[in-house]
C-alpha cells in the first residue's frame, strides 16, 4: 500500500492547487498505523457518547409513555350491568387518549353528561364504530412485525369475528342496521415507490365476518366512463339510512371526488369534486367533510365543510384549525371531530363540537377522546 | 424496503481488455487478506447506516400517519421530479469526487445528509415544511453517497477480487437491514409510542457509521497518467466505450423485466391466502438469503467470470417467476422464492459494480458508477409503472408469464452482449 501511495503522490500534487511541496499528505491519506491510536480513542469516545445518549434518551422517552402518565380525566371501571345501561341510553363511545393505564381503551359517556365520569369498556381500539348493538374495532399490534386486525363485537363487548387488515387502520363505519362494516386502511408497498401510501376500503358482513369486497372491485363511473386508473384510491365510507347506499371519496392523484353507490349492486358513480371523508347527517340531507387546502409546498391542511345535497350549497365551518378526521354528527345541527392537542408532546387528542351551519365557535366536547361515535341516538 | 429499489444495472467500459499491467489502474495483484481493511470499514459504515435507516423505515408509516397526520397524497406527488433531481445530484457528486479524488468527502456528505434527516423527521411535527422534503433529502443523500462509496471499494480491492470485495460490502449492508427493524422493536417495547426515541437512536447509529467513515476509511488516489477529465461531458462520454455501454444497456434492459420485490410479494399473496400483515417479514427473509450468499457468489464471480454469474442471476430470477406460476404455491414455495430472490441479488447487485469497475478508468470511476446507477433507477421506476399497467390489462398470471419469457430471452441476449464466453469483465 505504501508503495502505491508514494507513486501516486506526485500526480496528486499536480492536481491540487495547494500543492504540498513538503511530502505531507492530506490527513486522510495518512497510513492507518500512524495515527491509529488517536483514531481509535476518538472512535471509542464517539461510541461511548452515542450509547450513553441513546440509553438516556430511551429512558427519558419511557417516562413519557402515555400509559405511565397521570390521568387528567375521571375514568372508572364499571359493572357489566352499568355499562349495558349506559350503552342502551344515548351515549358517546370513543377511544380514550387521556394519559394513564386506560390510554387506548374504548370508553363511554352519556350524552347528557359528556364531561362526566367515563366508563371504561373491556376493549382497546385505534378506530371504532358502533350501530344497533354491534361494533367494529380496528387495532394496531405493534411488534417486530407490526400487524393490523379488526373485529366485530356485540353489545357486551364480546368479540364475534376477527379478521386481518392489510394495513394501518384509518376509518371505520357501520351501516345503521349494523349488518355491514366499512373500513379504510393505509397500505404501503404495493406501489412502485415503497414510500407511497395507497388506501384500501372494504366492506365486511358483520354476521359472518366475511369480506364483501373492496371498492376497487366495484364498478365505479365518472361521467359515464369507468374509473380504472392504477392510481385510484377510495376512502372514508359513510352509509345512508337504508344501509345499502353509501358515499365515499375517490382520489386519483390530487383529483378528489365524492362518489355514491350501492353495496348490493357493487357499483358507484361520482357526484361532486373536492369532498374527502364524507359523513352523512342523521336527516340524510347534508354531508360534512374535510376540504383540502395547501399541501404542495407546505404541510397539508384540511378545513371542515358541510354541503347540502339538495341545493349544493357549501359552507365552511367555524373551526379554522386543520382537521384530519371523518366527522361524526352529534345531531342534525352539530358535528364532532378529534384534533391532536397542540404541543402536548404526547398523543392526546380531544373531541370538539362545532355547529354544522358555519356559525358559532368550536368547543371541547370530551377531552382526551378520539374516534367519537354517537350511539342509541334519539330518533330524529 | 430498499433492496427492491436496488438497480439491476450496469457500468463501465474500456475498449481494450484489462490486462495484468492494469489499464484500469488498480493495484497489481498481491497476496494478502481477501479484502482490504478499507472495504471492511466501508462495510461497517454501511452496516451502521443501514441499521439507522431501516429502523426508521420500520416505523415510518405509523409515524407519518399517526404522529404527523400525514396524507398519503403528500408522498409520491413529485416522484418524477424527485427522481430527476436525485439523479442530477448523484452525477454531480460523482464528478466532484472524481475530479479531486474526494470519494470519502462526497460519500461523507451523503451519509451526513441522511443522518441529519433523522433529526429533521423528528422536528417535522412542528415544522412549517412538509415531512416529504426531509424524506427527499434522505433519498438524495443515499444517491450521492453510493457512487463514491462503490468507487472507493473498487479502488481498494485487487482487480481479481472485485466480486468478493463488493460481496463483503453488500453482506454488511444487508445485515443492517435485518438488524434495524429489531432495534426499532426493542425501543418501542421499552418505551411504547416513543417515536422520537427511534429517530434519536437512529441518528446516533448514523453518527457511528459516519465516524467509521471519517476516522478509518482512507481515500484512494484517483490520479493516473491519462488526460481523462472528470466532467459532466466526460461522464457521458463513457457511454461511447463499448464495454461500458454494453453494461448500461444490459443492466437497464434487465431492470425493465425485474419485477420489484414488493410487487412479487403482492403477486404471491394474490395466489395464496397468505396473511398480508406478515409482509414485513418477507424482505427480512430475502435479506438473510442475500446476506449469506453475497460473499460466496462474489467470490464465485471472481473465479468463473463475473458476467457468467451475473447472467446466471437472471436464471434464478426466472426461477422466482416460475414459482409464482406454480399451481398452488405454499410455504415451501415461499421460502424457495425468498432464497432465490436473495441469491439473485447476490449474483447481480455487487457483481454488476465489480464488472463496471473493470471497464471504467479509475479517473472516472465514480462518474461511471453514477451514470450506471442513475440509468438503473430510471429503469426501476419505469418497471414499477409499466408492470402496474400491464397487470391491469392482462391480469397478474399472464403478465408474470410475459415477464418470464422476456427474462429468458434477455438471458440469451445479455450473454451475447456481455460476450460471456470471452470473460470481458473478469
Amino acid at each position: 500500500m505504501s508503495k502505491r501511495t508514494t507513486k501516486a503522490r506526485p500526480n496528486r500534487a499536480k492536481m491540487s492547487p495547494r500543492n504540498p511541496a513538503r511530502p505531507q499528505p492530506p490527513a486522510a491519506d495518512a497510513p492507518l498505523g500512524a495515527r491509529l491510536g488517536v483514531k481509535i480513542a476518538a472512535f471509542v469516545t464517539l461510541v461511548v457518547v452515542c450509547v450513553f445518549a441513546g440509553v438516556a434518551y430511551v429512558i427519558h422517552a419511557r417516562e413519557k409513555n402515555p400509559k405511565a402518565g397521570k390521568p387528567q380525566e375521571p375514568s372508572e371501571q364499571v359493572t357489566p350491568a352499568r355499562l349495558a345501561a349506559l350503552m342502551s341510553a344515548p351515549h358517546l363511545l370513543f377511544e380514550n387518549t387521556d394519559l394513564g393505564p386506560a390510554y387506548g381503551r374504548v370508553e363511554v359517556v352519556p350524552l347528557n353528561d359528556p364531561g362526566g365520569v367515563r366508563a371504561i369498556t373491556p376493549i382497546t381500539c385505534d378506530r371504532v364504530a358502533t350501530a344497533k348493538n354491534l361494533g367494529v374495532c380496528l387495532t394496531i399490534n405493534r411488534g417486530v412485525i407490526t400487524t393490523y386486525d379488526g373485529n366485530i363485537f356485540d353489545r357486551n363487548f364480546k368479540v364475534l369475528h376477527t379478521f386481518a387488515l392489510p394495513g394501518l387502520p384509518s376509518r371505520a363505519r357501520l351501516s345503521p342496521d349494523g349488518h355491514r362494516a366499512a373500513m379504510t386502511v393505509f397500505v404501503s408497498g404495493d406501489n412502485y415507490a415503497s414510500a407511497t401510501f395507497s388506501t384500501r376500503t372494504s366492506f365486511i358482513d358483520t354476521s359472518t365476518g366475511k369480506n364483501l369486497g373492496n371498492l376497487e372491485q366495484f364498478h365505479v363511473t365518472d361521467g359515464g366512463s369507468s374509473v380504472t386508473s392504477a392510481n385510484r384510491n377510495y376512502w372514508g365510507v359513510t352509509f345512508a339510512a337504508d344501509s345499502d347506499h353509501f358515499f365515499a371519496t375517490l382520489g386519483r392523484g390530487t383529483h378528489i371526488q365524492l362518489i355514491t353507490g350501492s353495496v348490493n349492486s357493487r357499483s358507484a358513480h361520482t357526484i361532486r369534486n373536492g369532498v374527502e371523508c364524507p359523513s352523512l347527517s342523521p336527516d340524510q340531507t347534508r354531508i360534512a367533510y374535510k376540504s383540502r387546502v395547501g399541501g404542495t409546498l407546505t404541510a397539508v391542511k384540511w378545513r371542515l365543510h358541510v354541503v347540502d345535497l339538495r341545493t349544493g350549497a357549501d359552507i365552511a365551518l367555524a373551526e379554522t384549525r386543520s382537521v384530519d378526521d371523518q366527522v361524526e354528527w352529534l345531531d342534525n345541527n352539530t358535528i364532532l371531530y378529534s384534533i391532536l392537542r397542540a404541543q402536548s408532546g404526547t398523543a392526546i387528542k380531544d373531541t370538539y363540537a362545532v355547529p354544522a351551519d358555519g356559525s358559532g365557535q368550536p368547543t371541547i366536547y370530551v377531552k382526551g377522546a378520539w374516534s367519537p361515535v354517537v350511539g342509541a341516538r334519539a330518533a330524529s | 424496503m430498499y433492496p427492491s429499489l436496488r438497480p439491476a444495472a450496469v457500468l463501465g467500459a474500456e475498449d481494450g481488455p484489462p490486462t495484468e499491467d492494469s489499464p484500469t489502474g488498480e493495484d497489481p495483484p498481491r497476496s494478502g487478506p481477501p479484502v482490504s481493511a478499507n472495504v471492511v470499514f466501508l462495510g461497517l459504515t454501511s452496516l451502521f447506516t443501514d441499521i439507522s435507516s431501516e429502523m426508521v423505515t420500520a416505523i415510518l408509516p405509523l409515524y407519518l400517519l399517526f404522529q404527523l397526520r400525514f396524507s398519503y397524497l403528500e408522498f409520491g406527488l413529485f416522484n418524477g421530479l424527485y427522481l430527476g433531481v436525485s439523479g442530477l445530484m448523484t452525477v454531480a457528486g460523482a464528478v466532484i469526487a472524481d475530479r479531486r479524488g474526494r470519494y470519502k468527502e462526497v460519500a461523507g456528505a451523503g451519509y451526513g445528509t441522511s443522518a441529519a434527516c433523522k433529526l429533521g423527521l423528528l422536528a417535522a411535527r412542528n415544522a412549517p415544511w412538509p415531512a416529504s422534503s426531509v424524506l427527499f433529502a434522505d433519498r438524495v443523500g443515499k444517491g450521492v453517497r453510493s457512487a463514491p462509496r462503490d468507487a472507493l471499494i473498487s479502488l481498494s480491492a485487487e482487480p481479481k477480487r472485485l466480486g468478493t470485495a463488493f460481496g463483503v460490502h453488500r453482506a454488511f449492508d444487508t445485515a443492517g437491514a435485518v438488524v434495524g427493524p429489531l432495534v426499532a422493536y426493542f425501543i418501542l417495547r421499552t418505551a411504547p409510542t416513543a417515536y422520537d426515541a427511534i429517530f434519536v437512536v437512529s441518528f446516533l447509529f448514523a453518527l457511528i457509521g459516519l465516524g467509521i467513515l471519517v476516522l478509518f476509511v482512507q481515500n484512494r488516489s484517483a490520479a493516473h497518467t491519462s488526460n481523462l477529465a472528470a466532467t459532466w461531458r466526460g461522464a457521458l462520454r463513457l457511454l461511447q466505450r463499448k464495454d461500458f455501454r454494453a453494461l448500461v444497456i444490459v443492466g437497464s434492459l434487465f431492470g425493465l423485466f425485474t419485477i420489484l420485490d414488493a410487487q412479487l410479494y403482492v403477486i404471491f399473496q394474490n395466489r395464496t391466502s397468505f396473511n398480508t400483515s406478515y409482509f414485513p417479514l418477507l424482505p427480512v427473509g430475502m435479506a438473510i438469503s442475500y446476506l449469506v450468499l453475497a460473499v460466496p457468489l462474489g467470490h464465485l464471480a471472481d473465479r468463473v467470470g463475473r458476467s457468467r454469474v451475473f447472467i446466471a442471476g437472471f436464471l434464478l430470477l426466472l426461477g422466482v417467476y416460475l414459482i409464482l406460476l406454480a399451481p398452488s404455491p405454499g410455504r415451501v414455495e415461499l421460502i424457495a422464492m425468498l432464497a432465490l430472490l436473495g441469491a439473485f441479488y447476490a449474483c447481480t447487485d455487487g457483481v454488476l459494480m465489480a464488472m463496471a469497475s473493470t471497464t471504467v478508468p479509475r479517473e472516472l470511476r465514480t462518474s461511471g458508477i453514477a451514470v450506471l446507477t442513475t440509468a438503473a433507477s430510471l429503469s426501476t421506476m419505469t418497471t414499477g409503472i409499466v408492470w402496474g399497467q400491464f397487470s391491469e390489462w392482462w391480469g397478474l398470471q399472464t403478465t408474470v408469464k410475459v415477464y418470464a419469457v422476456a427474462v429468458g430471452a434477455m438471458v440469451i441476449i445479455g450473454a451475447f452482449l456481455l460476450r460471456v464466453r470471452a470473460r470481458r469483465y473478469g
